[in-house]
């Protein structure tokens, strides 16, 4: 297939990375500004760190007052925001081509003159711990933080990525001025562009706000510690008096650039990924009326390993019901491995998602980041559907063996303790945690 | 800090921009009343389509609320030809997507598809719109019931089916989308049949085809594919809802639920001309972090968030600030900052540099909304319902009128303290 626009790379005198793509669609300019800051680096029971950076981000810089940043973005009809992951800290900018300038120029001013005050870092401690009281009376935020404490354990990615009560007020100012000394820095970061503008222009932009951009000395990144693999079956019951049973079942994943990773897309597309296609939504939704929603994700590892999931929510008395149906299917194919008709339905599928994968000026922002992140090719949403194209029942068979796991998993379900207990017929779990929402204000929730 | 000088800013020229953004549209009624309009663009590969039912809660009596959600569902049950989900897995298997919304107004089947498959799915609409069957009654009655326990299992959910109940008295936007409980379960195959009859019929229907089409021959499978289909006359809705005469209130308590405080405001329905300075009054109030109430209570520190909801309605409908308050900060702070701020938005109106701002932003949306052939056909769609014909434009026209002082009297009229219902949440 022909490949639809021109990407193109560079570096500017800072050492920046800037990584473009052109399209006449529209003058619509879409830049993001990634930053390899995420919260697996934030320092030892400090998590939070690189969130509350990120919220400074939109606060007054050294330069600017918040207000006069937002007057001019949002004046311009656009938008300029700070977010931050596991991973990386990213600054998203959409407006109109004709004010790209503008935007980059104020992107820079938010990363390279960030302003630290005590008096902001006590009222957003106190706000994003407001925010995790809240989300903790929401079941599928729990079950969120119940399944990744239960696949990561005590690794950073078992943490949320904004940190959790217990270590957000013990965060200093030092911690993030020191965090933002040691991350903020050209050479850790790239910023990608997708617009209708010329690439010599965008260069030419990004050298005007980010060329003189310094730091020192160069940031190296800590190595991560290594994640603990799975070993038997664990269940995590969260107590929250419900009429449902939010449940998350699943393992790790391989990485997201595996040459395997594109055989359990496949598989995953049977399993819970193709909708009505797929096995947990025929069985758990379409035939039993167990559920509204019944599916599973498959999610690649980056510098740790991903996840499958397997994810359905139904009524407390027949959450075993539902359960017992998702692992008969994870069983099943992990023996048998998926069918010629659903192989065919799969490859069918994605071939003719290609179009669908890249329409937007966003979504060609985004695959470009993963490119980066991940180290794909370019085009890897039309490289890889070539290569789904010529997998046979064996290749997917061989890969769902090793790596779709029916007898070491996690199990997480937030519902009423009282009308739901972990027993599953053939299931014997290894390890039963009940735990209650508060405690997920803790760093270690599965700890005794 | 030092405070550098910035650029200026200036209005969007909206004329300049309604010329040079103008959508190609081309427009069909056929004969039995069925509406078309067909958005060309070729940028990529895609056809959407979009074919909206003048039905939701807005059609809906006591007991049968629900009626038109169900009905939704059980359209993925097959028909003569299809069997159940079987359109929505041939979708999938072209590599396309799928699915259906209810609305208060409107019930819309939307599909995104390799564009060379645009006429099988004509075909297939066509067909549930006359043949559907409704199988699997039973378990899908489950399906919805787990539905409803999602937004009831929800405290952000149960607040916001909470106010619809306690602002609006009358009218049948009151009632939840999905149902009450009671109601979908008793609710019977007839029941949804009689739905189908009277409202699934072409004269009732409006079809939006955007993307990589050429118009005259997507009309004329339109024709050939739906041409046939009787038309049916229905009842529309006689309801309208009387004037508040005096704040309402309730306090919710539930456990482990959040603190929330709410105030919703009867607003008039999309086509009145008060509609859009009162969208350009909200969104000075809770749009982007340089709104006011962003300031005066996000960064502030008073509250985590502020947000309002609101919806493009047929009839008049409420605009709800939905606040949830930093830890130990009372409801009364932030009941005291809300009402200030709309008191100052009344006296004063908006400052010139908000009124730029507000009106380039809603007009940018509007080129943005142009990236994709879906975005597209939701434009269209929703506002030639609640509008007329080239609503998008009527709309865009406006912002360019809209002067500050409308803004100010807009404020004063609607967003007052006995056209309100407050609505406070917390745990028990």
């Amino acid at each position: 297939m022909k490949e639809p626009f021109e990407v193109r790379r560079t570096k500017i005198s800072s050492g920046m990375k800037v990584v473009m793509a052109r399209r006449d669609k529209l003058p619509v300019f879409y830049a993001v500004l990634v930053l390899h800051g995420g919260s697996v680096y934030d320092p030892p029971g400090k998590n939070g760190v690189a969130e509350l950076v990120s919220r400074f981000l939109e606060k007054d810089t050294l330069n600017f007052t918040r207000r006069e940043i937002s007057n001019l973005i949002e004046g311009l009809g656009g938008w300029l925001v700070s977010d931050s992951g596991h991973y990386t800290q990213q600054v998203k900018l959409g407006l109109i081509s004709k004010f790209a300038h503008h935007g980059l120029s104020m992107m820079a001013e938010m990363v390279i003159n960030t302003r630290f005050t005590r008096e902001e870092l006590e009222k957003e401690q106190k706000k994003l711990i407001s925010e995790h009281n809240d989300e903790l009376t929401v079941p599928s935020e729990v079950l969120s933080y119940a399944f990744n404490s239960g696949i990561y354990h005590n690794h950073p990615l078992g943490a949320p990525s904004d940190g959790v009560v217990e270590t957000i007020q013990n965060i200093t100012l030092d911690d993030l001025i020191n965090f933002h000394r040691k991350h903020f820095c050209p050479t850790n970061a790239f910023l990608v562009a997708v617009s209708d503008l010329p690439h010599e222009e965008v260069v030419s932009m990004a050298e005007d706000s980010f060329g003189s951009w310094e730091c020192n000395p160069k940031p190296a990144l800590p190595e991560l510690p290594k994640v603990a693999p799975i070993k038997g079956k664990h269940a995590i019951i969260v107590d929250m008096k419900i009429s449902q049973a939010f449940i998350a079942l699943g393992h790790h994943a391989p990485m997201r650039n595996d040459p395997i990773f594109n055989r359990l897309v496949v598989a995953n597309f049977a399993i819970g990924g193709g909708r009505e296609l797929s096995r947990m939504m025929r069985e758990i939704r379409i035939k039993n009326g167990l559920a509204y929603s019944a599916y599973s994700v498959l999610k690649g590892g980056l510098k740790a390993p991903g996840v499958f999931a397997a994810q359905t929510e139904t009524k407390a008395e027949t959450a075993t019901d539902a359960l017992k149906l998702a692992l008969d299917i994870i069983r099943d194919v992990h023996e048998h491995g998926i069918t010629e008709e659903e192989l065919t339905m799969a490859k069918s599928f994605f071939q003719g998602a290609i179009p669908r994968m890249a329409e937007s000026n966003k979504q060609i922002a985004s695959a470009l980041i993963n490119c980066e992140l991940y180290g794909l090719q370019d085009f890897y949403w039309i490289k890889e559907i070539e290569e789904i194209a010529s997998l046979s029942l064996d290749d997917v068979s061989s890969a769902v063996r090793k790596h779709i796991d029916p007898d070491n998993f996690v199990m997480a379900v937030v519902t009423d303790t009282e009308k739901f207990k972990p027993e599953i017929r053939g299931v014997t779990f290894d390890k039963i945690k009940v735990l209650s929402p508060d405690d997920f204000k803790t760093l270690r929730p599965l700890e005794d | 800090m030092r405070s550098s000088s910035l650029p200026a800013i200036e209005l969007l020229d909206i004329d300049e921009i309604i010329e040079k953004y103008r959508l190609d549209i081309t427009r069909e009624t056929l004969e039995n009343g069925l509406k078309v309009a067909v958005i060309e663009d070729h940028s990529v590969p895609l056809a959407s389509i979009n074919l909206y039912y003048l039905v939701g809660s807005r059609n809906e009596s006591y007991g049968k609320t629900g009626v038109s959600h169900f009905l939704e569902h059980m359209m993925f049950k097959g028909t003569d030809k299809l069997g159940p989900e079987e359109i929505s897995a041939i979708i999938t298997s072209w590599g396309g997507v799928d699915n259906a919304a209810t609305g208060k107004d409107f019930t819309v089947y939307w599909a995104l598809i390799p564009s060379g498959k645009l006429y099988e799915l004509l075909s297939m609409e066509a067909d549930r719109m006359e043949n559907a069957k409704f199988r699997d009654f039973d378990s899908e009655k489950m399906v919805i019931m787990e539905e409803r326990r999602l937004l009831e299992n929800n405290p952000y959910g149960v607040l916001l089916e909470e106010m619809d109940a306690l602002a609006i008295k009358a009218h049948p936007y009151r009632h939840p989308i999905i149902g009450w409980m009671s109601d979908i379960e008793h609710l019977q195959l007839h029941d949804l049949l009689n739905h189908y009859s009277t409202y699934y019929v072409p004269n009732n229907a409006y079809l939006v085809i955007s993307g990589d089409v050429e118009p005259q021959q997507a009309i004329s499978w339109v024709r050939e594919l739906f041409g046939h289909i009787p038309k049916r006359v229905h009842q529309d809705v006689i309801t309208r809802e009387p004037e508040q005469r005096g704040e309402r209130r309730a306090h919710l308590t539930g456990k482990d639920w959040p603190r929330v405080w709410a105030a919703a405001y009867h607003i008039p329905e999309l086509s009145h001309p008060d509609s859009v300075p009162l969208a350009l009054a909200l969104s000075i109030l809770s749009d982007g972090r340089a709104s006011r109430l962003h300031t005066k209570l996000v960064e502030s520190g008073l509250a985590t968030d502020v947000t309002i909801i609101t919806e493009k309605t047929l009839d008049p409908f409420i605009a709800t600030i939905m606040v949830t308050p930093s830890i130990d900060v009372p409801f009364e702070t932030i009941d005291g900052v809300v009402s200030e701020e709309l008191l100052k938005l009344a006296a004063e109106g908006p400052s010139e540099e908000e009124f730029i701002r507000i009106v380039n932003k809603q007009t940018t949306y509007f080129i943005m909304g142009q990236e994709t052939v879906m975005g597209k056909a939701q434009t269209i769609g929703e506002l030639d319902i609640m509008i007329g014909e080239d609503g998008y434009l009527t709309v865009l026209k406006r912002f360019s009128e809209i002067k500050p002082e409308n803004i100010k009297q807009v404020v004063g009229k609607y967003l007052i303290k006995t056209n309100r219902s407050v609505i406070t949440m917390e745990a028990a």
